[in-house]
């Protein structure tokens, strides 16, 4: 359905009041909508800025890419031996060898990171933790927190993927082993 | 044999929906509606064909087929049937596979019912929904083929869905052996059914999109499309909010942190088009009923299917670090660029049909406190909610990554910063928008309509103090949600009473008939209910959450607000029946001494799985008042006469899942159909001639 709209002119040319009107509305939702993107932009930028995290590897944490102190999110490979910890203060610790961000294997990568002696190694620490599951040998660690004074990175929280969770790289290594032990 | 006939019928399936995408277009353009019926006939062999294909993966995994790699991955001989089934699901191909499926059985029944009644759309509802399900299921087998099998090649175990040449079958004993059995993390009741469902939800959305799809093609702007798919967005609506309520339930049950979200961006991802969903189903009343808002309406609808690609792209090209997230897989090149030139073609289409005048409203917007500017509002902070998300979860860590050469993330912290007063506007409206009218402010009415629903909401943040929860801006916030729970009560109480009052029908008879007669907007009132009772569950259960751990001997105790939990027995080493072995801890839950109930929180222990073998099971005891949730942390090994216990008391949580129940009840009463005047006019007219009737 078509809708037909037309504009009263006076004598002289001017608009009409009604015109006046219809525009004065549209400057109040104008307004009103700039108010309230202008409430919303705000509110997203100060947030950002309240709760952005650098997320960097741990290479980079120990070369000081970010100051001690400051929290930020890095991932690493958990080395199983290094794991310690007292249920009854719930206080863990382990350790994270260095991997790369972006790795097309990272299964490989977690495994490769966790024998290289060499690889940079960063101790992690947290309390009033019950220990997941899922931390184990070769898991990869995602963790917020800062690296202080002491040389410890102290966690806040701490997200675990085994091995498992990055597809089943190789698969037939077990079907082979138990096919060669008939 | 199995993996043969999936394999050739998810063949079928793509070539009979290659074919089906011209049929419809050669129907539709050169006006051959023959090609139309031969498309559509297209649209029902390949939910045949898939319906094959997926018959033959789950009748392999119910076999125990294990020459097919994909049940080799997800199953094993321990695994009870259940979870044997639910395995389809449980890791990329399969869920895949399941998606495409649901996409052609989606396609085929709205085909079915709107096939007479909104033939004109046809072709272009066919074409959309059969490029989307042939594009799937081309990804499936060209990527994450569930149909692979394994192949022995020397010392090489291969993958491939026909065996390569001087390859042979491995033996079945060597492969039922070595098979992984579904994670445990997923031996769950709530991750049985939770994927399902938000697949429900996410491929729900096909077809309203596609309706619009066909609107836009054919340009019928008319109010038709919202019509048509009205039902199906509500539909795939609620099956996305189960998704996600049931999600969280099982992030509650097996991840034993005592929450149940962690803004983590795979959850985040299930969440958008949801949002963004639920303000399209607000907006398209005011096309309804005023012919308003109409290329909004095409660009929500737009927006949500986008979100839903986007969100499973995300989920399953392993883009984002998540415990959610399936490996990284090569299907998300393929899918990014299935979201872009979707998303692109529909904005190309709105942007033509816009310029072309097809969109214009019938009404201009004439006062903010109308029911059409509160919708508009609510529509407002609906998309801010979803901007917010969506920066924090993908935009801002793509963002830096692009164009800063650094790599940033958000936390919870800004999740939860950013997004409360969001939430808590969008309360606001949901308190005062019913009590408005259309066209124009009605303040007075507002002011009279909320008299009664305030008074009820003091009285319940009064209850709230009696509680112990006193802090001021959970106050505000528990006095929000309340009110809008209270003015969506009362509406419908004075909508009972007017009918006693009038019609001389008992309240429960009363209730019936107006359901009955306005079911969208009766249903909407019990739906804001459930928002509000998940709403209240949630304030409780984060800003008064309470714990505590502690090392206990046999017969010790430890208190909590009021609670004491006595460390009773320990039960090591109890085997269940897919073989997993519990270690037992039997804790007794007291109040003032009465002895409330008995948990047993336990750790399992997996022999069979390599990389993930224990798993912390809590316990709960559930009142609506709170959850008392045990983790059983450690335990002395020998002697087993001392455990370690971290306690959780988690207050009014049970309300997120019963509101979740009124949530249904009430997407149930809104899918329910009107009773037209038409039809109560013919249903009057019949009364005297009964009367006629019982007289003769």
């Amino acid at each position: 359905m078509t809708q037909i709209g037309w504009t009263k002119e006076s004598l002289d040319g001017q608009a009409t009041p009604r015109f006046n009107a219809k525009k004065w509305e549209r400057l109040k939702f104008a307004i009103g909508g700039l108010i309230l993107v202008g409430a919303v932009v705000v509110l997203l930028v100060s947030g950002t800025l309240g709760g952005l995290r650098y997320f960097i590897t741990i290479e980079d944490l120990l070369s000081g890419a970010q100051p001690v102190g400051q929290s930020v999110r890095i991932t690493g490979a958990v080395i199983g031996e290094s794991i310690v910890y007292d249920p009854q203060t719930l206080d863990l610790s382990f350790t994270v060898a260095h991997v790369p961000l972006d790795t097309p294997d990272l299964a490989q990568a977690l495994h490769e990171a966790v024998l290289d002696p060499d690889a940079p190694r960063l101790t992690v620490y947290m309390g009033n933790q019950v220990k997941p599951d899922l931390l184990r040998n070769e898991a990869q660690a995602i963790l917020t927190g800062s690296l202080q004074e002491d040389g410890r990175f102290y966690g806040e929280t701490v997200l675990l993927k085994c091995p498992s969770r990055f597809g089943e790289a190789h698969p037939g290594e077990a079907i082979l082993a138990v096919e060669s032990e008939r | 044999m199995l993996a043969e006939i999936g394999f050739i019928a998810t063949w079928l399936a793509i070539a009979v929906a290659l074919y089906g995408i011209v049929a419809s277009a050669i129907g539709y353009y050169r006006r051959l509606p023959a090609w139309t019926v031969s498309a559509r006939n297209a649209v029902y062999i390949v939910f045949g064909a898939l319906s094959i294909a997926i018959g033959a993966l789950l009748i392999g995994l119910i076999t125990e087929n294990y020459h097919i790699a994909y049940i080799w991955t997800v199953s094993n001989p321990n695994m009870p049937m259940f979870y044997r089934m639910t395995a389809l699901w449980g890791s990329q191909a399969g869920s895949l596979l399941f998606w495409c499926w649901l996409m052609s059985a989606f396609s085929a029944l709205s085909v079915a019912l709107n096939w007479r009644t909104n033939n004109r759309l046809m072709p272009h509802v066919i074409l959309f929904q059969l490029t989307l399900t042939a594009f799937f299921t081309l990804l499936l087998v060209a990527i994450e083929n569930p149909f692979a099998r394994y192949w022995v090649a020397g010392e090489e175990v291969l993958q491939a869905a026909l065996q390569p040449a001087g390859a042979v079958a491995p033996a079945m004993t060597a492969l039922s052996e070595s098979a992984k059995g579904l994670n445990p993390l997923l031996r769950h009741f709530g991750m049985a059914i939770h994927p399902p469902l938000l697949y429900l939800g996410f491929v729900g959305f096909l077809v309203p999109c596609a309706f619009a799809f066909a609107a836009l093609a054919t340009g019928d702007l008319s109010i038709q499309w919202i019509k048509a798919s009205r039902r199906w967005t509500l539909t795939a609506w609620i099956f996305l909010g189960l998704g996600l309520v049931l999600g969280g339930r099982w992030a509650y049950d097996v991840l034993g942190w005592g929450g149940y979200w962690g803004w983590d961006p795979v959850e985040n991802a299930a969440f958008l088009p949801w949002l963004i969903g639920t303000a399209y189903l607000h907006s398209i009343m005011i096309q309804e009923k005023r012919g308003m808002f109409k290329t909004w309406n095409m660009a929500l609808m737009v927006a949500t299917f986008s979100a839903v690609i986007f969100g499973t792209f995300a989920t399953r090209s392993g883009l984002v670090e998540s415990v959610h997230s399936f490996a990284r897989s090569d299907i998300g090149f393929p899918m990014f660029a299935l979201w872009f030139s979707v998303t692109l073609t529909l904005i190309g289409l709105i942007i033509w049909r816009r310029a072309a005048g097809g969109l214009r409203d019938d009404h201009p917007m004439t006062s903010f406190l109308s029911r059409e500017g509160l919708f508009l509002l609510n529509n407002f902070v609906f998309l801010a909610l979803f901007i917010a998300i969506f920066w924090g979860s993908f935009g801002a860590p793509i963002t830096s990554e692009l164009f800063f050469d650094t790599k940033i993330t958000l936390g919870a912290e800004y999740f939860l910063g950013v997004t409360s007063p969001l939430f808590l506007a969008l309360f606001i409206l949901m308190g005062i928008a019913p009590l408005s009218g259309w066209g124009a402010s009605a303040l007075r009415r507002m002011g009279t309509g909320l008299l009664i629903p305030s008074t009820l909401t003091l009285l319940t943040l009064f209850g709230f103090i009696l509680m112990g929860h006193t802090k001021a801006p959970t106050l505000i916030g528990y006095g929000l949600v309340a009110l809008a729970g209270w003015v969506a009560v009362y509406e419908t109480y004075r909508a009972v009473r007017a009918r006693q009052t009038h019609l001389k029908e008992n309240p429960v008879a009363a209730l019936i008939a107006l359901a009955r007669r306005n079911p969208r907007r009766y249903g909407g009132y019990l739906i804001h209910v459930g928002v509000a009772v998940i709403g209240i569950g949630i304030i409780g259960s984060t800003a008064y959450q309470r714990e505590t751990q502690a090392t206990l001997s046999v017969g010790g105790e430890l208190s909590l607000d009021g609670y004491t939990l006595r460390y009773e027995q320990f039960e090591g080493g109890q085997i269940a029946e897919d073989g997993r072995i519990m270690d037992i801890a039997v804790v007794g839950v007291y109040r003032d001494g009465q002895h409330l109930a008995t948990l047993r929180p336990r750790r399992d222990f997996f022999p069979q799985q390599q990389d993930m073998n224990t798993m912390t099971i809590a316990a709960a005891h559930s009142t609506l008042e709170n959850d008392i949730y045990v983790l059983l942390l450690d335990w002395d090994e020998i002697s087993q006469t001392s455990a370690t216990f971290k306690v959780y008391i988690n207050p009014l949580i049970n309300l997120v899942w019963w509101g979740a129940l009124i949530l249904i009840a009430g997407t149930a009463i809104g899918l329910y159909p009107t009773v037209t005047a038409e039809v109560v006019t013919r249903r009057v007219s019949d009364v005297p001639n009964a009367f006629a009737k019982g007289r003769a």
